[in-house]
């Protein structure tokens, strides 16, 4: 008798602590949209705006750091402890937050990142366009095609993951990249997109298109990509452009960039 | 997808009708459910729907869910789910004869999401082994406890997927074995004793 009245007030207990309890312990799906924040592209980038701009800068690339949390967390306690504010603009990631698109995983970059003192932009990368992942992406980050300045340099950042739409000619959507160049008004260009033009997920046949139009970008220092997990830094079409790409977090390296007009420095890092 | 509904709603109904008659010995008994299930949450829906069977001894249930997620809470499109869940029963009591209390549930789920965003098998378009994974599927685990009294009942669950189990394993030390886990609540409307 008491037993049955304990037991239900406890029970009624339980359920009252659960739901005043963190609303991320209810999960309605592992497919489900719910980001803990939104256009974080854009906020950092007004964070880049409020910054005094320099003719010489630096700044870090990151990418690949799904499943590697570990290595993450570890990468931004370095970050932080390393390099003093004014020794770094910003930092770019390469792309593939997550591995499944997942929105937890992209809660738990989140949680992680939004740690590191300097402010980060990101590009959209194919694991990140799987299952809801570019709906999730296009509320956490924002749009997958944007552009931002810092001094006189432009960056163009983009989506470039042909192979997730069956490579129908949408991506990369050159219409939209050759108008940024064109109204760029920096004399300087950066690109930074997920797949590299050399990759076999690259459209095949947008790759010539996509290449003439980084040459053609006389403004052009630089293309940054991720997605094959290794650094590199080549010039593969003989034309000029230079193409780094990042390595995987999950081998605790990334890169440190020094731009000036006239040099360039291109560093490999471990950490 | 509303034929799924439809199907639901039909096996429902016909228990109910089936009160009125001598229905313990009937066909349509032995076929029937044992109870009803609307849960919240538990990565199978933010509200799914279900029927679920029970042995004779009471240890083994097994249960089918459809789910449902709200455009607000997905992409374009809600997110419509079929889940067949299995469950063993420890710890079972019988407190009184209206009052019941299985303290420790553990369930298998497998969780397959409808529509042309997701995929089972790899599509063609990718290299064999491009994904290792599905993104239609999954499949959770779940440890809970119920209530029963007389026709009612009222559960908890906490579970996990094999996608988040996945993900502690490469990152131990920033996944934390409380990241995990998540909660999902239940209600029950028994059909039969």
């Amino acid at each position: 008798m008491y037993f049955r009245t304990h037991f239900f007030v406890s029970v009624a207990m339980l359920f009252i602590a659960l739901l005043t309890s963190c609303n991320r312990n209810f999960q309605f799906s592992v497919l489900e949209v719910k980001p803990l924040d939104r256009d974080i592209n854009q906020k950092a980038i007004d964070r880049i705006k409020q910054l005094t701009p320099r003719d010489t800068f630096s700044f870090l690339v990151f990418s690949d750091t799904q499943v590697a949390y570990d290595e993450l967390e570890s990468f931004v306690a370095h970050v932080n402890s390393t390099y003093s504010m004014d020794s770094i603009a910003f930092m770019l990631h390469g792309g593939d937050f997550t591995d499944y698109g997942a929105n937890f995983e992209y809660n738990l970059y989140y949680d992680d990142a939004k740690k590191l003192k300097f402010p980060v932009v990101g590009c959209i990368g194919n694991h990140d366009m799987l299952s809801n992942g570019r709906t999730i992406f296009k509320k956490l980050f924002g749009p997958e095609d944007f552009s931002f300045n810092y001094g006189d340099y432009r960056f163009i950042v983009f989506n470039s993951n042909s192979r997730e739409v069956r490579f129908d000619g949408s991506l990369p959507n050159l219409n939209w990249l050759q108008q940024e160049i064109d109204k760029s008004k920096e004399n300087n260009t950066i690109y930074l997109s997920h797949v590299a033009p050399m990759t076999t997920d690259f459209d095949p046949a947008l790759e010539s298109n996509f290449t003439n139009i980084l040459a053609s970008d006389k403004k052009n220092r630089l293309s940054i990509h991720g997605h094959t997990h290794s650094y590199v830094l080549e010039e593969p079409y003989n034309d000029g452009v230079q193409y780094l790409t990042a390595p995987a977090l999950q081998k605790k390296q990334y890169v440190k960039v020094t731009i000036s007009s006239k040099d360039i420095q291109i560093q490999q890092k471990f950490y | 997808m509303r034929w799924i509904i439809f199907f639901l709603l039909s096996l429902l109904s016909s228990p109910l009708s089936a009160q009125t008659t001598d229905s313990t010995t009937s066909k349509f008994y032995k076929f029937m459910p044992n109870s009803a299930v609307l849960q919240f949450a538990g990565n199978i829906g933010m509200f799914s729907t279900g029927i679920r069977y029970v042995t004779p001894n009471k240890h083994w249930k097994g249960s089918l869910h459809y789910g449902f997620v709200p455009v607000r809470y997905a992409a374009d499109k809600a997110i419509h789910s079929i889940t067949i869940k299995g469950q063993y029963s420890t710890i079972h009591r019988q407190y009184s004869p209206t009052t019941q209390v299985e303290w420790l549930n553990i369930g298998l789920w497998h969780n397959y999401s409808f529509g042309r965003n997701y995929f089972s098998s790899l599509p063609r378009h990718y290299d064999d082994g491009y994904y290792y994974f599905p993104t239609a599927v999954n499949i959770g685990l779940t440890l809970g406890s119920e209530l029963r009294y007389q026709r009612w009942g009222v559960y908890y669950e906490l579970g996990t997927t094999d996608k988040r189990v996945i993900n502690f394993a490469k990152s131990p030390k920033a996944v934390s074995f409380r990241e995990i886990w998540n909660f999902g609540i239940g209600l029950v409307y028994h059909l039969k004793h």
